[in-house]
Parts: C-alpha cells; structure tokens; sequence
C-alpha cells in the first residue's frame, strides 16, 4: 500500500481530509486493480468469442448458399433440361406440324408440369411466338428463340425464370417455334430460407449474372443493405452458362447484436466485480487503520500537553507499526531535549537582551544627538532618545509627544521625504538633510525610510536624527565673514600691487613664486602665468640676462645665485631678515632698480622679492655728475690758461715780445672764468627756486627789446639789429631783468655765430585764437653759420657747442640759460637752424591784458610797471 | 733734425700756452686743433712727444689718437702724454688702458711738462 501518500501524524483534520481515509484508498486501489484485470481479461474474451462467432457465421453463410443452389439445381435446373430434351423431342415437332395442335400436346404438356412443382407455365409458340398457334399476341423471348434457334431466358421480377427453347423439326433442321416455360426460383428459394429461420438474419438474394439487378427478393421487399460474411454462388440452367448469382450473407443487425450482447454481459459482470472487491476490501484497511488511529490521539495528546507525563504509544498486532511507535517516541524524547536547551538558551538571550538595552539607553542618554522614529507622516513619535528635552529646552514634565509636535512646527521645511525606490522595492535608502531653526538652534535632520517589515509589525516608518548644529553654523558664518574680509584684503592688496611702478613678485614658504604684478612680469618680459612655480634662482637668472649692467652688490648676488643653484638650495642667498642686499641693475629699456628681497616670517613664511624702479633717480644721478664733469672741465679749461701763464711770467719763462700777447690771454681767460661762474650761478639760481627767484610785473615786450638792443655792445661789430615790431603795445608778466638777459643772450649768439656782412633780423609778432590775441612770438634771424640738426637738437642742453673748433668765446651756457628763463615765464623756445644758412630762434612768451598805466611814466626808461597796478580789460589797452 | 712735439688741443690758449712752454727746448712744434689733424700730423711728421688733450673736436677723442698712435709701429716709441680737464678715476684708467704714457691733469704746470718732455727727448737722443 502507497503509505508515501499518508499524511503525517498530528496534521490538522484539514490535512486529514485532503486525503480521504486509509480503508478507502486502500479498497479504491484494489478495485482499480481488479477492473484492471478484469477489463484485459474481458477484452481477450470478447476477442475469442467474436472470431468463434464469426467462423459460425461463416460456416452457416457457406452451408446456406451451398443448400440454396442444391435447391435451384434440383427445382429449376433438372426441369429446364426436362424442357430442353422435351423441345427436341419429335413428338413436340410433330404435333408443331399440325394445325391445330394435336389434343394430346396439351394432355402431355399438363403432365409434363404435373410432376414439376415450381413449374407454373408450359406453352409451345410458334415461329411469330403465338401460343398454340392462337391468334393472341406474341410472346417476345419465344419468339427470340424461335427464330434465332437458340434456347432464350428472362428473369422477372420475385425470381420468375422464363426460359424458351427452340423447338426444331428433325428432318430440317429449321426451328419451327419454341417450348416456353415459367419457373418461379423464388418460391424455392422462400423455402430455402424459411426452412433456415433457425439463423436469423441471415440473406438470400438473387441476382441477374451481370450482379446488377436483384431479381428476388424484390427491391419493394427487401431494401438493399450491407451484408457481412457474404458467400456468391453461380447458378445454372440447362442450354446456357450461369445465369444468375445468389448471394448469402448476414445482415449487420445479426451480426452486431450477439456482441454487444456479450460485451454488455462482460461490462456488467466487471462493474460487479469492482463492486464486490470495493466491498470487500474495505474491512482489511480497516484492520490497519485502527492502531494507526489510537497512535495518532496519542501523538495529539503529547502535543496538547507536551509537558506533562507521557503515556507510552499503545501497540497493536503490525509489526512495522510497533516499529513506528518506537521511532516516534525517540523523536519525541529529542524533542524535549531540544526543548529544554532552546529555554536555557532563551533565559540566556532575554538576560544579554535586557544587559544591551540597558546600554543601549544609557548611552542614548548621554548622546547629544537625538535619535527618533515616527510614523511616515512624521506625526506620530514612536521614539525619541531624551536629549530630545535638551535640544527642546522644555520643563521635564512635557509630554514627548508635545515636544516632537513642538519640533516638528519650528522645522522650517517639514519633513516629507520623497520616496526613492531601491532595487528591492523597499524605500529605505532615502537620506534627508534639513537644516531648521528649533527655538533658536539650528538643528539637521537625517531621516531615511523604513519599509514595514512583516514579522515586526512596525509598519512603515522614519527612522532618524537631530543633530544640534547651531555652532557649525555660526563657525561657518563667522568662516565665510572672514573669508570675504581675506578675500576683499587680497583684492586691494592685488590693486596696489598692479597700480605700483614697482615690480613684486612673492614666494610661498616652499620657494615657489606665486604671484607677481604686471611690472615685474613686464620687466621679466614673461607672461604673467609663465611663471608661476619657479624658484627664485630662477627668477634672478632671467632678472641677470635682462640686465644691461650691474652694480657690485648685484653682481655678486648673481654670482652667488649662480653658486647656489650648483651648491643647493639658498646656502648662499642673502640673510634670512630684513632688507637684503639692496643692489641695483640697469635692465633693457633703460630701466633701472635696486632689488630687495625681504623674508617675512608669520603663520605663513614667504619671501618678497622687490624690484624698486629707480630710474628717475638713476637718471637724475646720472644727470648730475655728468654735468659737475662737464662743469669742471669748463671751469678747468681757463683755470689752467690762468695758471700755466702765470707760471710762465712767474719763471720769466715767457719772452720779451710775447708778454702782451700772454697778459691778454690772461685777461680774456679770466673774463671767461667770470662768465661762466655768473652763468653756472644764474642757472643754479633758477634750478634752485624756479620761478620763486623772479620778480614778475606786468611790462611792454617793446621796451625790453629796445633796450636789449640798446645795450648790446659787440665790439667792433658796427652791423645794426632789423627790427621789425607791431605798433599797438604787447604786455607780458615777465621779470624784466631776466628777460633782457635771455634777449641779450640770443642777440649776441646771433652776432657770434655771422659774418660781418650776415644779416641780423628781430621782428616781434602775435597770435590770435578768435580774435583774442594770446602770445608774442619774438624771433632772432641770423644768416651765419648755422648747424645741422643733429646739433640743433642739443642746442639748448648745457656746456654744448655746435662749434667744436673753439674759435667762437663761450661757454655753452647761454641757450641754456634762455631756455630756462622763458620757461620760468610760462613760456617756450624753439631753434631751426641749418649748416651755412643761419638760424632762427623764437621765443614765444603768454600775453596778458594791458594795465591801467600812469600815462605820464615813460614806459622806454624801464618797461617796468608797478606790480599792484589794477588790471583793465584789454580793449581798452588795445585802444 | 730738430725733435718734433705734437699738440693737440681744441682750445687755443693751451695750444699756445704749450707752444711758449716748449719752444724754449729747441723742438719742431705741430699744433692741431682737432682729432683729425693731429692724426695726420703724427703721421706725417712722426713726433717723439705726442700731448694730447681728451675732448677734441673732430672724428675722434684724444683717446682714440693715442690708441692709434700707439698702434702704429713707426710711431710706438712716441711718449703720449694725455693733457685733460677729466681727472677722474676712470678717466684715468680708461687713459692708461688707451696706452698713454703720462695722464697730466688740467691745471697743470707748464715747466714739469717741459722737463717731462726735455727728459724724455734726451734719453731718446742718447738711446
């Protein structure tokens, strides 16, 4: 029995259901065997029985058939060959030859039938087929046979054989008419098979020889239908071949009928054998049933109190069920014992349990965060450790729920996290930040989803923390102030650091050059973020090849940067300190500066290096000395006249002729000396205070160049100035003094520098913007020597002479001083000269408007106006 | 032959003033007024003294004419004597690096010159 398929012991009477009861699987099984066994059996039988069947059947269809044409051979065929002997015999011819026929034909002829049953027609025809020679009509197959001389026949319908034998003199051999005769086939074959009832079913059908028409039964009789076990049979006749075919079969009704009876019989005879063993077999399971029963309520009854005493499992007659006994109560003492181990074990957990929650809440008190949890709405607290009271700042007594309520209305976003779907479909992964305000702090709320899982019964949630963040934030606050003053800080400073002429270019504490102005970087001839990252050797080397000369400091600092980038780092560079090594380059432009590098020490060492445009300096320096050389060299030119003479007349060294030619020199060098010191003074006067040493008034241009001229004294120069002024009086602010030396200066320049027959012009003039006259030109013409222009250039700068051969007195002053003076006066002056042509000086000095003037002081005596004297518009000095 | 002195200076009170101090010692005086005529006078004439003053109008200073002179063979023995208001010390060595023999400085005296160049002269005669 398929125990495999039992439930198990103990199951829930659900379980038991399922199943259906031992007994009746156990007799469902057994009957589903024997139906089994009794269908196979059934089948072979009815297979046996059928083919018995079937060899009967046949049997009996051959007997029949065989029975049928004994019958046709024995009624139709022996009278037809009667008929056929009795058409040749020669009284038939003879009583044909009469007319009418002899009485006798019909006597014989009755008698000739009487002795044959199934003969019910016998007639002589003649030649046209007239019946005894009657006038009545013909008969048609009698006359086919008496005229073709062969024998003729016909079937008619219910097996009706005509049959017509010609009937033929003997001693002519002419066929004379025929014997006719009428055989009724079908009343044989009637009783063939009536005498055959015993066989049900069975068929006899006659058929013409071509098979196609049934001559008996008729069609009206017998419907045609499918026969089985068919057996054919050639019939024959007297004077032909065969002439007809019976076929003998049975029809599918009595074919059919016995098997399904059979079948029938075996199906029920099955159906009652199942019934019977279903019925039978219920009583053994039974048997096997019934201690498997009382051990499962024992089994019920341990699990019901698995605690109490345990009544051993009551055994029954079954071996293998003792044996399941046996085992149960095994697996039910190692129960107890798994039993007893899960409680200690338990008892255990509870106890490490409760130590860890203890901590757990011991140290959420001490935490400064808050850890919380809420229903996903955020409105419900399932939890919160208790510095929530401290981040809330509320009185011990508040209800928790009241104070989340309290929190959650300061949280400025409220917390409504958007659900971020994880892999798995449980949104647990969400982390929110949220920056609030709670009473004044400034808290961050961390939150993440937790999906409800099943057996916690939690339910979906938000898990979570505040942290009190109010100090970060002023840090940060406070951070990004002093980030904006740094940044704003580094701004001017970058400013200043752009603005200044002076380059600077700064290194970090590792010596790599961070930032540097756009002087520097020009002076580098470096783009300014080429350079960021070089050391500041580096920096010096470029700074040495850009350098045109050096002084000593500078050259030996290059020398020891040199050094230093062969012996390592800065062992040779200046002191750590202060200013360092203050050392000045002429660099490619004519740029000058002194380099300093200063080292600063702070939170963040660095060092500056620092590139002081001194040019301006340089240039002054320059300026001087070359102008107290050039100044000695003047001054020692005669100085040395003066002094080698007069030791000559000192020794007497000197001859008598010669004496008056050495005192002269002596008179002309020191005169020169004197000059040249009055002019060095004027021009050290004027450098010196500028205009501060003029004494300005209001004067006529007229009258100062008049008395220029006037006290222009060449000696032995008799040529007079061409003067050429305007009419109407031209003032100038001017010191009249100074002006009639620069006047002086030109005029005797232009004497100088021509020949006796040159022409010397002076001419006075004045432009005008719109009608308002606003400076005087004063312009000197000479036609001598001139100069080219290169010279020109130079004229005005001090000591030079275009006349280098020395045979024109002076002292390369002159034009300097001119020029200064003009500019004290505001104004400007200008040389055009070309070599052999002459030379064209103009002064150009700013009109002021005329002054109320005392009409009877004469402005020739000194053009000297007082310098209080009111001002009146210039019309009216015009007029 | 009398000895030939060469002087070149663009003021000519000095040239004078050189003339009268030298003329005593019995030598051909060649005065210039410039570079280029000292030059070709210190060429032509090959003079024993050569005095020269620095500034000098002309294609050159007195330097380079003392540069030049002392470049030329027939003229290497020629004792140059560089008369200069520049008395500063480059002055002075850029002198003694053109090769000149004496660097006088204006003012001078005179008769040291001429004894200078008496003594010079002699020692050429009696070499």
């Amino acid at each position: 029995m398929d125990t495999h398929s039992e439930p198990p012991h103990g199951a829930s009477p659900a379980g038991r259901r399922q199943g259906g009861d031992l007994a009746t699987r156990a007799a469902r099984f057994v009957a589903i065997r024997a139906l089994l066994a009794a269908v196979t059996v059934a089948a072979i039988a009815g297979v046996v029985v059928w083919l018995q069947f079937d060899l009967i059947a046949q049997d009996r269809v051959e007997h029949l058939a065989d029975q049928v044409r004994y019958r046709f051979d024995a009624e139709i065929r022996a009278p037809s060959f009667d008929a056929s002997l009795l058409a040749g015999s020669a009284i038939i011819a003879d009583a044909m030859m009469d007319y009418p026929y002899p009485p006798y034909l019909g006597v014989m002829l009755d008698e000739f039938m009487r002795r044959k049953p199934r003969m019910r027609v016998i007639a002589v025809h003649d030649y046209w087929g007239r019946m005894q020679a009657s006038s009545g009509s013909a008969d048609l197959l009698a006359q086919a046979a008496a005229r073709s001389g062969k024998p003729r026949y016909e079937w008619l319908d219910n097996g009706v054989l005509r049959v017509a034998y010609p009937i033929v003199l003997p001693r002519l051999g002419s066929s004379e008419g025929a014997l006719l005769i009428e055989l009724d086939a079908g009343a044989a074959l009637r009783e063939v098979d009536e005498a055959s009832r015993g066989f049900a079913g069975y068929r006899i059908i006659l058929h013409d020889i071509s098979g196609q028409r049934q001559t008996w039964p008729s069609s009206a009789e017998l419907a045609s239908e499918q026969l089985y076990r068919t057996v054919t049979r050639e019939l024959h006749v007297e004077g032909f071949g065969p002439i007809a075919l019976i076929s003998v079969g049975i029809t599918a009704e009595a074919y059919w009928t016995p098997i399904a009876l059979l079948v029938s019989i075996l199906g029920a005879s099955i159906a009652l054998l199942v019934a019977v063993v279903l019925k039978t077999s219920r009583a053994p399971a039974g048997q096997l049933v019934q201690p498997i029963e009382a051990m499962i309520s024992g089994i019920d009854h341990l699990a019901r109190n698995p605690a109490g005493d345990r009544h051993p499992l009551a055994r029954s007659e079954i071996v293998e069920l003792n044996t399941l006994a046996d085992a149960v109560e095994r697996m039910l003492d190692a129960v107890a014992v798994a039993q007893q181990r899960l409680d200690a074990l338990l008892t255990q957990r509870t106890h490490q349990l409760a130590i860890s929650e203890g901590m757990l809440y011991g140290i959420l008190a001490t935490l400064d965060d808050v850890v919380f949890s809420c229903s996903l709405d955020g409105s419900k607290l399932r939890y919160a450790s208790p510095s929530i009271r401290h981040l809330m700042d509320v009185s011990g007594s508040a209800d928790i729920n009241t104070v989340w309520g309290q929190l959650l209305a300061s949280v400025r976003i409220p917390i409504v996290v958007a659900p971020k779907s994880s892999n798995d479909g449980r949104a647990d992964t969400i982390i929110e930040l949220r920056t609030a305000a709670a009473h004044g702090k400034w808290v961050r709320i961390k939150s993440r989803i937790v999906s409800g899982e099943e057996h916690s019964g939690m339910g979906d949630r938000i898990d979570g923390s505040i942290t009190d963040v109010t100090r970060q934030i002023l840090a940060q606050r406070e951070h990004d102030r002093v980030q904006r003053q740094l940044t704003e800080w580094a701004q001017r400073v970058d400013a200043v650091f752009m603005m200044s002429p002076d380059g600077f270019a700064c290194f970090n504490a590792n010596g790599v050059l961070v930032s540097l102005n756009p002087i520097m970087a020009e002076i580098l001839d470096v783009g300014k973020f080429d350079v960021l990252g070089w050391d500041e050797a580096r920096l010096l080397r470029r700074l040495r090849r850009r350098a045109v000369s050096t002084d000593a400091p500078a050259t030996d600092a290059f020398r020891a940067i040199a050094g230093d980038s062969r012996n390592g780092p800065r062992e040779a560079g200046p002191a750590a300190g202060a200013v360092c090594w203050p050392a000045q380059i002429e660099l490619v432009g004519r740029r000058v500066v002194r380099i300093q590098v200063r080292e600063y020490h702070g939170p963040i060492a660095g060092r500056v290096v620092y590139l002081h445009d001194v040019t301006q300096e340089y240039e002054v320096d320059r300026l001087k000395s070359e102008f107290l050389s050039i100044a000695a060299h003047e001054l020692r030119t005669p100085m040395a006249s003066l002094l080698g003479y007069a030791e000559l007349l000192q020794r007497h060294k000197v001859a008598a002729e010669a004496t008056d030619e050495v005192y002269g020199i002596i008179h002309r060098q020191a005169e020169r000396l004197g000059r040249l010191l009055d002019d060095l003074l004027d021009l050290a006067r004027i450098e010196a205070r500028g205009a501060r040493y003029f004494h300005f008034v209001e004067c006529q241009v007229q009258g100062i160049v008049h008395e220029a001229l006037d006290g222009l004294a060449v000696n032995g120069d008799e040529r007079e100035v061409e003067v050429s002024m305007p009419a109407e009086p031209l003032w100038v602010r001017a010191d009249p003094e100074k002006l009639l030396q620069a006047l002086l200066n030109v005029l005797s320049n232009a004497y100088k520098y021509s020949a006796r027959d040159d022409r010397i012009r002076l001419t006075v003039s004045r432009n005008s913007v719109d009608g308002v006259p606003i400076g005087v030109f004063i312009s000197v013409v000479d036609e001598g020597i001139g100069m080219p222009p290169d010279d020109a250039e130079h004229a005005f700068e001090r000591f030079f002479r275009a006349d280098r051969t020395r045979s024109v007195p002076g002292t390369g002053l002159g034009l300097s001083l001119v020029k200064e003076i003009i500019e004290a006066h505001g104004g400007s002056v200008s040389l055009r000269s070309q070599l052999g042509q002459g030379t064209e000086l103009t002064i150009v000095l700013p009109l002021v408007r005329a002054p109320v003037i005392d009409t009877d002081a004469p402005w020739e005596s000194s053009g000297l106006i007082a310098a209080n004297a009111p001002i009146v518009p210039a019309d009216g000095g015009r007029a | 032959m009398n000895s030939r002195v060469l002087i070149a200076d663009d003021q000519p009170e000095i040239c004078r003033l050189l003339e009268l101090t030298l003329e005593p010692l019995g030598v051909d005086i060649l005065s210039a007024g410039d570079s280029d005529t000292a030059l070709r006078l210190a060429h032509d004439y090959l003079p024993e003294v050569a005095v020269l003053d620095i500034m000098m109008p002309g294609s050159f200073d007195g330097l380079e004419v003392c540069r030049r002179i002392k470049n030329t063979r027939s003229l290497a023995h020629c004792l140059v004597i560089l008369l200069t208001a520049k008395g500063q010390r480059n002055d002075i060595d850029a002198g003694s690096a053109a090769g000149a023999d004496v660097y006088m400085v204006k003012p001078f005296s005179p008769l040291q010159l001429a004894d200078l160049v008496e003594s010079t002269l002699d020692s050429l005669r009696d070499g």
